[in-house]
């Protein structure tokens, strides 16, 4: 075992930079997820500290020895492919052994490490057949089972479920888990996927156009977004982000919405929008004749109906959010500037408001997925689309008025012009 | 009423049924004649080939007064395999037989050797000038082969090598090798690179992976290379014309035209010489057919 650095490592093809200037100490038996959509550079990270891709500026690190000009056998890694790789000519036994037998390692030993594998990984009945003989899953646990026999310092994976199917990824996915926990050894996992980079990593590299956005524990990435880009990235369904301007008023601050912002990683790295997170909130459904009559609340506008009746030229009417101060403690200093509100959709509460203070936003639903035990809901508020997450069944029809309010304490804060988060 | 009802399932079975028989027939038919007309062409086409082959046979066993004959039975009367005998006692045949062996064999496990490595590099590495070499490599191959008589002589004078099996290895080897050099990297390049950094990370070298993992998994293209190159040399007459000149060097090619005099011709001979240079040719054909399998990089990667 042991661990791995990244001295500002970077990569260019040319004039073309791949990777700028990658930093991140990775300490022993720790389980690391490097994040990003296609293209961001993760892959070719992954292939330097493998050896197969050469470095163009900066240094690797593996076990505090220097690595750039290592070949990849003298390194001490091993490496799952995305595509599996494994040798079409060799029986699965002939594949997980390759290796050691290159090694030279006595034929015993051999022996020993790949039936330990086999029974590890459920291969013991597959040893003699062909990979071509295998389904994707198993071909993927060959594939895992040739990295594990060689009691590697580093383990690296490349996106290994991505060829998989839902049932199976999630199975692997878990495998994998143990695997680590079992082996107790240093992991550093490539993934697109946001759900494996929450549920397998110890620490998470969200990576973006080949710049690190943030290192962080899960909870941390997701909790705190440094960026629009990471607060959009990270979360499923994707944070709504909603554009405004900070007023003060005497001691007050609100948060003056003035239209959706860009969803989507790509456009919340250079927009500034606010974001919320959707989470399964409480919610209680409300009926047409519910909020008719709760007379503190506002009736659905002539405008929103015709909105959720699909038609256009609506007027746009923001609302007012008060954020706490807590939450952004220099007010001051982002007056009348340009932000983003992000809150997650499962901050969104919908149809219960017992606090007295809370800001109630008027919407109306457009669309309600049914989801099993959830329900997303795709709500208007004037042209503001807000996406809400709430139990299974919300027994409302396209059209209908739908109060919801923000969960303050989750609500996140970023500047519209660089992105950066500005709330604490 | 349980004939009743079979009666009405019957009925309903023929009503489905009567459209789609007419249909059927029609359908039957046209099968049947397309079926006829296909198996017509093959059979037409295979008397094509094989008629000169059964010709040559025939002419092999026939008595020297009866070669130039009107009747077409295959074996005639009173066969028998003279002309062998002569062939073999009379002329140095086996001599050029080993010859062109000796030739061919080098020749293929040369062109082979330097086209499996030279197309690895060509579909793995990137240097300059590689869409120019392989532009090169192809346009050698638009070239007549008459056209390179001449240079192909000269070189060889030169080098010394006139009348020598390395003259005439050279000489093929060159000719070939820029048609085996692409059909091995179409091949290669069909081979996921994942394999070979597999390959790496496990332990081996670039040049391991290449003979560890490329080289057995490309054994249908190394046979088709082989074979392109087994043939061509086998069969080649125009080099080994102008390289060869002593009738102890000569390949069978040279040697069976030797039989053909101003005045006389042996055609017992020149057919029974024919036969037999044909099996060497079949043996490589069968060996190597065992290595032409398809599908050999499947289930390596997710496909």
């Amino acid at each position: 075992m042991a661990n791995v650095k990244f001295i500002n490592v970077t990569k260019r093809y040319g004039e073309l930079v791949i990777l700028d200037g990658i930093n991140m100490e990775i300490k022993d038996r720790e389980f690391v997820v490097i994040v990003g959509p296609s293209g961001c550079g993760k892959t070719t990270l992954l292939r330097m500290l493998a050896g197969l891709e050469e470095i163009s500026e900066g240094g690797i690190y593996i076990d505090n020895k220097f690595v750039n000009q290592v070949h990849p056998s003298k390194r001490e890694i091993a490496m799952v492919f995305q595509d599996y790789a494994l040798y079409p000519h060799m029986t699965v036994a002939e594949n997980m052994s390759f290796a050691l037998r290159l090694k030279k390692m006595p034929q015993k030993e051999v022996k020993h490490r790949v039936s330990e594998a086999a029974g590890t990984l459920q291969l013991q009945k597959l040893l003699d057949r062909m990979p071509r003989q295998l389904s994707g899953g198993q071909r993927q646990r060959v594939a895992i089972g040739r990295a594990i026999v060689r009691k590697p310092k580093v383990f690296l994976f490349d996106e290994p479920l991505s060829n998989l199917d839902a049932k199976l990824r999630e199975e692997m996915r878990v495998e994998i888990a143990k695997l680590h926990q079992r082996l107790t050894s240093t992991v550093i996992y490539v993934t697109h996927d946001q759900v494996e980079a929450m549920t397998l990593a110890g620490r998470i590299m969200v990576l973006n156009r080949g710049i690190v956005q943030q290192i962080g524990t899960p909870i941390e990435i997701y909790r705190k977004p440094v960026n629009l880009f990471v607060a959009g990235f990270i979360g499923s369904p994707t944070m709504n982000f909603i554009n405004g301007k900070i007023e003060i008023n005497g001691e007050d601050v609100y948060f003056k919405a003035s239209g959706t912002a860009p969803q989507g990683p790509e456009q919340g790295a250079s927009g500034g929008t606010a974001a919320l997170r959707p989470q399964v909130s409480e919610a209680m459904p409300t009926t047409s004749s519910s909020v008719g009559r709760n007379a503190t609340r506002p009736q659905v506008s002539p405008a929103c109906a015709e909105a959720s009746a699909g038609r256009e030229a609506m007027p746009t009417t923001s609302f007012r959010i008060q954020i706490p101060s807590f939450l952004l403690p220099d007010a001051g200093a982002h007056k009348n500037k340009e932000i983003v509100l992000g809150i997650r959709p499962d901050d969104v509460r919908v149809g219960k408001f017992s606090d007295k203070n809370r800001d109630v936003i008027e919407t109306v639903l457009e669309v309600s997925e049914l989801l099993g035990h959830r329900e997303n809901l795709y709500l208007k508020a004037q042209d503001i689309k807000i996406l809400a997450i709430v139990e299974a069944f919300f027994n409302q029809s396209p059209g209908s008025a739908v109060p919801v309010s923000f969960n303050h304490e989750n609500m996140h804060l970023f500047d519209k012009g660089n992105g950066s988060r500005i709330s604490v | 009423m349980k004939d009743k009802l079979k009666m009405q399932v019957t009925s309903h079975y023929r009503i489905l049924r009567s459209p789609a028989r007419g249909g059927g027939k029609s359908q039957a038919r046209k099968k049947l004649i397309r079926n006829f007309l296909i198996h017509f062409g093959i059979i037409l086409f295979s008397i094509v080939c094989i008629y000169p082959l059964l010709r040559i046979f025939s002419v092999s066993i026939r008595p020297g007064d009866r070669v130039i004959s009107t009747d077409l039975s295959i074996i005639p009367d009173s066969a028998a395999l003279l002309s062998y005998a002569r062939l073999l006692k009379e002329t140095h045949f086996l001599r050029w037989l080993w010859n062109s062996l000796i030739i061919t064999m080098t020749t293929s496990f040369i062109g082979v050797s330097l086209a499996s490595t030279a197309a690895y590099a060509f579909s793995r590495f990137k240097f300059p000038g590689k869409k120019f070499a392989l532009l090169l490599l192809l346009s050698t191959q638009m070239i007549p082969a008459g056209m390179l008589i001449l240079p192909l002589f000269l070189m060889i004078m030169k080098l010394g090598l006139i009348n020598t099996y390395l003259g005439m290895i050279i000489a093929y080897s060159v000719s070939s090798l820029p048609f085996s050099i692409w059909i091995l990297k179409g091949y290669y390049d069909t081979i996921p690179r994942s394999l070979e950094e597999a390959a790496l990370v496990d332990g081996t070298s670039m040049i391991g992976a290449f003979y560890r993992i490329i080289l057995p998994l490309s054994t249908p293209a190394l046979s088709i290379a082989f074979l392109f190159n087994f043939t061509m040399a086998w069969n080649e007459y125009l080099v080994a014309r102008v390289v060869l000149f002593s009738s102890k060097q000569y390949t069978w090619t040279l040697g069976l035209f030797e039989l053909q005099g101003q005045f006389i011709t042996q055609w017992g001979m020149f057919a029974a010489g024919s036969m037999l240079v044909t099996i060497p040719v079949l043996l490589v054909f069968l060996y190597s057919s065992k290595w032409l399998i398809s599908g050999l990089t499947l289930g390596s990667v997710k496909g």
